[in-house]
């Protein structure tokens, strides 16, 4: 017998917990770990949760730097080649080439150099290759006009291994010009400070070094609107050859152009070769162009001195109309900054001499900061009337900045590519937040220059003994810099000008 | 009577009749037939019949037998003992023809000029009521009967026509006929018979007809079940041998539509093949498909194995070839059906009717080889009789229909429990096919607690599911699955076969690593279904679905609710895992999910913790004495349990690798889960049978696992390659199962949120179950989650493998829910747990919405078009040499296997294209394939502009980079995009010798302008011809110029081929083939070239002498060594399994109460 409660007659009625009373009257009687399996879980789950919410979601790797198309491949590269153009060679050469090969390896470096001459309608003509050797931490000066028939000339350079950067000086009678050559091929090409005004010529060059034929369309951004010349829309540049088109056959008396260069297939590296020839504006530049557009641009040294005038040149071939800011880096020196609108598919010249806030006389680095993206900043120097020729003289801004960087000089000891060609002075500019440690070092046994330190948004402008003459120099800094020579003979500080070559670091 | 008669010799076989057995014999003497001769055969019945047949027909001739060997057998004495009978009528004992029967049947032979004539069968008891006027039967040997059950003879059917069958029960024979067929086939124990021989008939030229003005009545009692199946009876052929008969003859093809099964329209009889000795293990598929038969068997066995022994032997080799696939077909459909319904009888009975068949195949060899001989009728003509269709199928149909899917499997399984419970008669038995002893153990069907939720409502939510899957599959059905992630195309059979013995692989530049077993596998379903490799890749790949939520049914089945058992299986369907993995192209995650939920069952399993329990131990009564194989299996059970979970291991190992990490990740879930609810030991047994399984299931690719740990820091590269850890799934993602595109929605949570109601309202066994569940999900989520982030070292397993447990878990928690609901609940007063079952089953349905939504558009979000088509016209370019393609790209993205290249990025090559199925399993060591990602990685970081001419000497013409999972196509398709590090379209694009082909969204190829053929003839005067280089020497090579000068395509031939031929002119030969030292060139009979290197790792041949050229690969003798050893240790496993499941039928089954288990909380 049991009793209402269901207790066997006669046993003692069992206690019950409350727990158990109120399990058992819900019909669910007490499960041994029900409680500590449910807190596992929902602590494991929390847990987790929480981590999971700190840590975040990861991120995707930083994309590697962008040096442009001038940076010296690594030492233990497998190859590397480097291509030149701008100049030619012949009696009527008004821009012949020196090319300054520079190694940066503690071993000699062996390459072939193939030069390729543009006969005008004769066609290019590829000459038999060549080699070269550069010895270790040491520069070597090439003519790759020696045997070549008259005509312009582009170079290639191709060496088994990295650590080695190049440039060229083109010297004429309109004076002379550096710039570092391209270690790299692009689809796309971008150039400023061009003009097709009286007394100037604007020639492009658009070097195919690859294995196959290129197509390219070719854009000038004028002050009067957008030109795309017939001629210049699907232009074959054949595989492995040079094709040079002068700009004034199109685009006639401007003074501003930009020129923007779109391969539709294939690759081609674009130089602007652009003269002045009659007083007061006598000088030539040759630039390379820069393969992509920018929001922050950088010109490390400018000095307007004896009535020179500096002329930033913005391009913007982006469908956006942008907004750059021209800000003055020298430090303990608040300047106001310039703002510019640049007009999409438009260009834009700011006279930064005639700013009033801005210094004169002293050097200062110049930041150009866009809104979209799709800058492209050149400049040029005008010098004063009585200055010593070249007085005129142009050079492409900086789209980036790179901890180490390589400045070649218009020479080497004891032989200048031009007579009296040398480094009058060195730039490096620190567009960063934060103070970096620069240290300078001559390329021939890596003994220090000098080491100093830069204050952010800051200019150091070396010059001297081991800076001054014909030193290719090794720039390296514990942050970002820019860096940019500046050499002489010229008519103004800033005329014969040239970024140095960004060192990849791989 | 007619004294010129032909003599007819009516031969009556006899084994212990019943007393119907004096009517008969009376019935044959009372006939007006002058020259009939009646003959008695006594199948060695326990008493003789001298004196019952003396008694009733004493004009009998009488011959006793020493031993029974069945009915054809012993019919076929008659062969020996009679000579001059022109007809033989063949009669059971429990047949009784009406006296003017036997002259009607002979007027009527003579008049038709047939070989063999039926008589009418009435009922016995009352004649009005037709049994069988002639049969026929369907191309699989199915019989049909036209008659309805009961019907009445009003004269309906009383016309002479040929039919298919001649009933057994009484047949006349022309007496030449029988002898020049030889009589019955012996092996034919009982039940078909009669429909074997008609075919053999009508195969050598003879008519088959029926005569309906000649009755015989027939009483059917071993059909009707109202007499023993002698249980020695029908043991496999050649393990007892033919020992004894029905009693009278079995009952043949007029009992077909019994062994059909369950007709309980027809009343035909009651046998309707129950089996109660089902093989299988009702929660071990595995074990249960090669379970090996040790008891008679049943009825519904012994006819569907004599119908496919019909087939096999009487077809023509044409239609044979024709007719198989399909018998096939319909033999699968129906096991799925039937294990569907839990009526294991009918899928036992036709899996082991094939077995038995294709245990004897050399005898059916030597007899379609003498029948041959006879053939004077194609099938074509014989055909014609037969019903179209399938008319297994079609009665299937109707049953269904009239009764609905329970009343159409009912009676079987009714039989099945009645067997179990010991409360039928010998007969029901008998009808069950149970031997002695059998009824002991009930299969699943009976174990299931049944009412609560009917089989009709089960199918109908099945069909439900169902029709969801096929429409949102829809268009994957048709054409072919787009080449993506994983889903490359199949080889045709033999290839895979090739490719699993060759010893050599061609991914990179080639292997010697042993392949995966997973190509053999491939190559035996694609032999099953005759070279259709399209469906097979379909059926691998799609059938993953359903495959997998069969396992998470049966998972579910010992907590005996069918409503949780199908809530957890629609559950798991629901889960997006499946559909995403299947938009992505994840092949291996679809297997993982079809999978886990058998690999888990075995893990279960061995924890012995209820309701998962060993079955019963040994002693069953009855069992034959078992054999030395199972004898050993019998004693050491765990070794079996590790042997099946080892080979389930293995078979998923071999496609998917990463699986053996799933299963002990699992195995210690449940061991970490003893933490909370106790019972390491039986949780530690678990890990101890994964352990043991991975071992086993390394043995079983032994050569395969060799090839992988001997590729060193590469080896655990075989799990999976780094994918950018760059939006790896959150926690929540994970948690919600919400790794793809479906199913990206925060009702997804509605799974987890359903799968904690057990743990709130679970007790008992459900509880227990729960929380062991939840730390599976937890363990699995976590690797999942750290996997993704990157944090596991060089150790990379794809997520959506390691939520393969989470899945099932999950779902098995929901139904592990509903169970709770049912039986813990059942007492309970209203509160919040009935709240928060109502939460919880609105959670799942609400979880199920974005995967129902999904299925709209017909193809869970594969894309349409692959990157396959985009490169289709590389095939185009193979004339001018065979070349390689590099594919870069996030390895989700690379349409095969490859190696990681660091970042994220992965790479791989295919030859002469895109590549098939035979490049989706690499060589764990890239070998000299890693020179192509240095060179890669060299273009990456700057160090090169020459790409193309690095990677020229392994004959790379196209480099292809792969950013999305299928080609980008706006407003068509937008699939899942990839991207690869920003290093590399720079790096690619400032490269010299490469030129851009293809840019799209989603892939660029670019052109090597320096390459080579891979197979190249240069002249021995240049460079490469002259000397050895490591690399090509980027000042000799012109950008656009090949790498080796003059270089012209030799020795044509497939890709992957291990054998090339050609003519070759003198000069030197370069073969980008590894290792070079496994390759041989020979040119007309001459010996071997000899061979140097090519750029470090290439052959070089110098041929001083033209002429026809062969290069071979020559891998010495361990490619097929290797193969030995995985055909040996792989049936040795499989006879391990297959004598284990026949001890286990033979001594027991799970029991509904399984005896001797342990609590499951430990």
């Amino acid at each position: 017998m049991a009793d209402a409660t269901g207790t066997p007659e006669g046993a003692a009625p069992v206690e019950l917990s409350r727990r158990e009373r109120r399990a058992r009257r819900a019909g669910a009687g007490p499960t041994r770990g029900r409680t500590a399996s449910v807190v596992a879980v929902v602590a494991v789950v929390a847990v987790i949760a929480a981590v999971d919410a700190v840590a975040g979601t990861p991120p995707a790797p930083p994309a590697p730097p962008v040096l442009g198309a001038t940076a010296v491949p690594p030492a233990d590269a497998a190859s590397s080649s480097w291509f030149c153009a701008g100049g030619g060679v012949g009696p009527g050469s008004v821009a012949s080439p020196t090319v300054s090969l520079s190694n940066t390896t503690d071993r000699p470096v062996a390459g072939v150099m193939t030069v390729t001459v543009d006969r005008g309608s004769s066609g290019s003509v590829t000459m038999p290759r060549r080699s070269v050797d550069v010895p270790a931490g040491g520069t070597s000066l090439v003519d790759p006009g020696t045997g070549a028939p008259a005509g312009s000339v582009a170079t290639t350079f191709t060496f088994a291994t990295g650590g080695v950067g190049v440039s060229q000086v083109l010297s004429g009678p309109s004076g002379w010009t550096t710039s570092p050559c391209a270690s790299s091929t692009s689809s796309q090409w971008y150039l400023a400070a061009g003009s097709t005004a009286a007394g100037a010529t604007q020639t492009l060059s658009l070097y195919n070094p690859t294995s196959t034929d290129a197509a390219v369309n070719v854009t000038f951004l004028t002050g009067g609107g957008v030109v795309q010349p017939q001629d210049y829309q699907g232009l074959v540049v054949p595989a492995g050859q040079l094709v040079v088109e002068n700009v004034g056959d199109f685009v006639q008396d401007q003074g501003t152009i930009a020129t923007e260069v779109q391969a539709q297939a294939g690759q081609v590296v674009a130089f602007q070769l652009q003269q002045w020839q009659a007083p007061p504006a006598v000088g030539i530049a040759v630039l390379l162009g820069s393969p992509v557009t920018g929001s922050d641009w950088q010109f490390p040294q400018t000095t307007e001195t004896g009535g020179s005038a500096v002329t930033l040149h913005l391009a913007n071939p982006g469908p956006v109309a942008d907004t750059a800011t021209i800000d003055v880096e020298v430090s303990a020196i608040s300047v106001q900054p310039v703002v510019v609108p640049v007009p999409p598919n438009g260009v834009a010249d700011v006279v930064v001499s005639g700013e009033p806030s801005f210094p004169r006389g002293a050097p200062y680095a110049i930041g150009v900061s866009g809104s979209t993206g799709t800058l492209v900043v050149a400049r040029t120097v005008q010098a004063g009337p009585q200055a010593a020729p070249p007085q005129w003289g142009a050079s492409m801004g900086t789209p980036f900045a790179a901890t180490g960087w390589l400045v070649p000089a218009p020479g080497v000891p004891g032989d200048p590519a031009v007579a009296g060609a040398a480094v009058s002075s060195l730039a490096v500019a620190n567009p960063g937040d934060q103070t970096t440690r620069v240290t300078v070092a001559a390329l021939a046994g890596g003994r220090a220059v000098t080491t100093l330190s830069v204050p952010p948004r800051s200019l150091a402008v070396l010059s001297g003994p081991g800076i001054s003459g014909l030193h290719t120099l090794i720039v390296r800094a514990s942050q970002p810099v820019a860096v940019e020579e500046d050499a002489v003979p010229s008519g103004a500080p800033g005329v014969v000008s040239s970024p140095g070559l960004p060192l990849a670091t791989g | 009577m007619d004294s010129l008669a032909p003599p007819v010799v009516a031969v009556v076989v006899a084994h212990d009749p019943g007393p119907w057995f004096e009517e008969a014999l009376a019935a044959l003497g009372a006939q007006d037939y002058g020259e009939l001769s009646v003959l008695v055969l006594d199948a060695a019945s326990p008493e003789s019949l001298r004196a019952r047949v003396a008694s009733s027909l004493p004009t009998a001739l009488f011959r006793r037998l020493d031993t029974d060997p069945g009915y054809a057998a012993a019919t076929d004495e008659v062969l020996a003992m009679v000579d001059g009978a022109a007809y033989f009528l063949f009669c059971h004992d429990d047949a009784a023809p009406l006296p003017d029967a036997v002259h009607l049947l002979v007027e009527e032979a003579f008049r038709s000029n047939a070989g063999i004539v039926s008589p009418k069968f009435v009922s016995w008891d009352d004649p009005d009521r037709l049994l069988h006027v002639g049969m026929t039967a369907d191309k699989s040997g199915s019989v049909v009967d036209r008659l309805q059950p009961g019907e009445v003879d009003h004269g309906q059917h009383d016309a002479v026509r040929d039919v298919f069958v001649a009933p057994g029960g009484c047949m006349l024979v022309r007496g030449d006929l029988f002898a020049e067929l030889g009589g019955f086939d012996p092996a034919i124990v009982a039940m078909g018979e009669d429909l074997d021989f008609c075919w053999r008939a009508q195969v050598a030229g003879a008519r088959v007809i029926v005569a309906p003005d000649a009755r015989v009545r027939h009483l059917e009692e071993l059909a009707a079940g109202r007499r023993d199946l002698d249980p020695a009876l029908a043991v496999p052929a050649g393990r007892a041998g033919r020992a004894g008969t029905p009693a009278g003859g079995g009952d043949s093809a007029d009992g077909a539509d019994g062994a059909d099964g369950a007709d309980g329209a027809d009343g035909t009889d009651g046998t309707d093949g129950t089996d109660g000795t089902d093989g299988t293990d009702g929660t071990d598929g595995t074990d249960g498909a090669v379970a090996e038969r040790e008891l008679p068997a049943t009825l519904q066995e012994l006819q569907r194995r004599h119908e496919l022994l019909a087939v096999l032997k009487c077809y023509g080799p044409f239609h044979l070839l024709r007719v198989l696939p399909q018998v096939l077909l319909l033999s699968l459909g129906e096991v799925v059906v039937a294990e569907l319904a839990g009526n294991r009888v009918r899928a036992g009975a036709v899996v082991r009717a094939w077995r038995w068949n294709l245990g004897r195949l050399g005898t059916i060899r030597r007899q379609r080889k003498e029948l041959a001989a006879l053939r004077r009728l194609p099938d074509k003509e014989i055909r014609v009789l037969q019903v179209g269709g399938s008319a297994r199928m079609s009665a299937y149909g109707r049953r269904v229909f009239l009764h609905g899917f329970h009343g159409a499997h009912a009676d079987e399984l009714e039989a099945v429990e009645a067997a179990g419970a010991g409360t039928a008669g010998a007969g029901a038995l008998a009808a069950a096919g149970g031997g002695p002893g059998v009824g002991d153990e009930p299969v699943d069907g009976a174990s299931v607690v049944r009412g609560r939720l009917s089989l009709r409502a089960r199918l109908i939510a099945w069909a439900a599911v169902a029709v969801v899957l096929l429409i949102g599959t829809r268009q994957l059905l048709g054409g072919a699955l787009p080449s993506v992630g994983q889903f490359s195309p199949f080889p045709d059979y033999a290839a895979t076969f090739r490719q699993f013995a060759a010893g050599w692989h061609p991914s990179g530049v080639g292997s010697t690593a042993p392949a995966s077993p997973a190509f053999a596998l491939m190559g035996l379903v694609g032999t099953v279904l005759l070279g259709a490799m399209g469906l097979t890749q379909k059926i691998l790949v799609l059938g993953c679905i359903p495959v997998g939520a069969w396992g998470v049914v049966r998972l579910l089945r010992p907590f005996r609710s069918p409503r949780a058992a199908l809530v957890g299986g629609v559950a798991y369907l629901a889960l997006p895992l499946a559909y995403d993995a299947l938009a992505l192209g994840r092949w291996g995650a679809l297997l993982a999910y079809a999978g886990t939920p058998w690999l888990l069952g075995h893990l279960l399993r061995a924890t012995g913790l209820a309701p998962y329990g060993p079955g019963v131990g040994p002693g069953a009564a009855g069992g034959r004495p078992p054999g030395r194989l199972r004898r050993f299996a019998a004693a050491h059970p765990d070794l079996r349990r590790v042997v099946a979970l080892g080979v389930v291991e293995a078979v998923l190992v071999s496609f998917v690798p990463a699986v053996a990490i799933v299963v002990v990740l699992a195995a210690v879930a449940l061991v970490l889960s003893s933490v909370v609810q106790g019972g390491l030991r039986p949780t530690g047994r678990a890990l101890a049978t994964a352990l043991g399984a991975t071992v086993v299931a390394g043995i079983l690719c032994l050569p395969w696992l060799i090839g992988v740990v001997l590729a060193g820091h590469f080896a655990v590269g075989v799990f999976g390659v780094a994918t950018p850890t760059a939006g790896a799934a959150s926690w929540g993602s994970l948690l919600r199962f919400s790794v793809g595109p479906i199913g990206v929605s925060p009702l997804a949570w509605g799974f987890a949120v359903a799968a904690a109601l057990p743990l709130l309202i679970g007790k008992e066994e459900r509880f227990h179950w729960a929380s062991r569940c939840w730390s599976v999900a937890l363990v699995s989520w976590l690797a999942a989650w750290v996997s993704g982030r990157g944090w596991t070292g060089n150790l990379h397993v794809d997520p959506m493998v390691l939520l393969a447990p989470a899945a099932v878990a999950v779902a098995v928690a929901v139904g592990l829910g509903i169970a709770a609901f049912e039986e813990d609940l059942r007492a309970a007063a209203f509160g919040w747990r009935q709240a928060a079952t109502v939460v919880a089953a609105a959670a799942v349905v609400a979880g199920a919405l974005p995967v129902l939504a999904a299925a709209a558009p017909g193809r869970w979000d594969l894309p349409q078009n692959d990157f396959r088509q985009t490169v289709a016209w590389m095939a185009d370019r193979v004339p001018a040499g065979a070349f390689q393609v590099l594919w870069l790209g996030d390895p989700r993205a690379v349409n095969q296997g490859s190696w990681s290249a660091g970042d994220g990025l992965a790479y791989a090559t295919s030859q002469d294209g895109a590549p098939d199925t035979r490049w989706l399993w690499n060589a764990a060591d890239p070998g000299p394939a890693a020179t192509l990602v240095d060179a890669v990685n060299l273009a990456r970081t700057g160090r090169t502009d020459q790409l193309g001419a690095l990677v020229a000497p392994a004959g790379v013409r196209y480099i292809a980079v792969v950013t999305a999972l299928a080609p980008v196509i706006p407003g068509e398709q937008d699939p899942t995009p990839y991207p690869v590090p920003a290093d590399l379209a720079p790096g690619l694009a400032r490269q010299l010798d490469l030129q851009t082909v293809l840019s799209q969204d989603g892939l660029t190829v670019y052109e090597n302008t320096d390459w080579y053929p891979q197979r190249a003839l240069v002249p021995a005067t240049s460079r490469a011809g002259t000397g050895d280089t490591s690399t090509p020497d980027p000042l000799f090579t012109l950008p656009g110029a090949p790498v080796v000068g003059g270089a012209a395509p030799v020795l044509p031939g497939p890709a992957a081929a291990t054998a090339y031929h050609g003519p070759v002119a003198p000069g030197v030969v370069l073969a980008a083939v590894a290792p070079a030292g496994d390759w041989e060139l020979t040119v007309g009979q001459g010996p071997a070239v000899p061979r140097s290197s090519s750029y470090g790792w290439g052959a070089r041949y110098r041929v001083a002498r033209g002429g026809q050229a062969t290069l071979s690969f020559h891998g010495g003798p361990w490619p097929p060594l290797g193969v030995l050893w995985q055909i040996v240790v792989w049936l040795a496993a499989l006879a391990l399994l297959v004598g284990a499941a026949g001890r286990r039928s033979s001594t027991g089954r799970l029991s509904r109460r399984p005896r001797g288990v342990e609590r499951s909380g430990g």
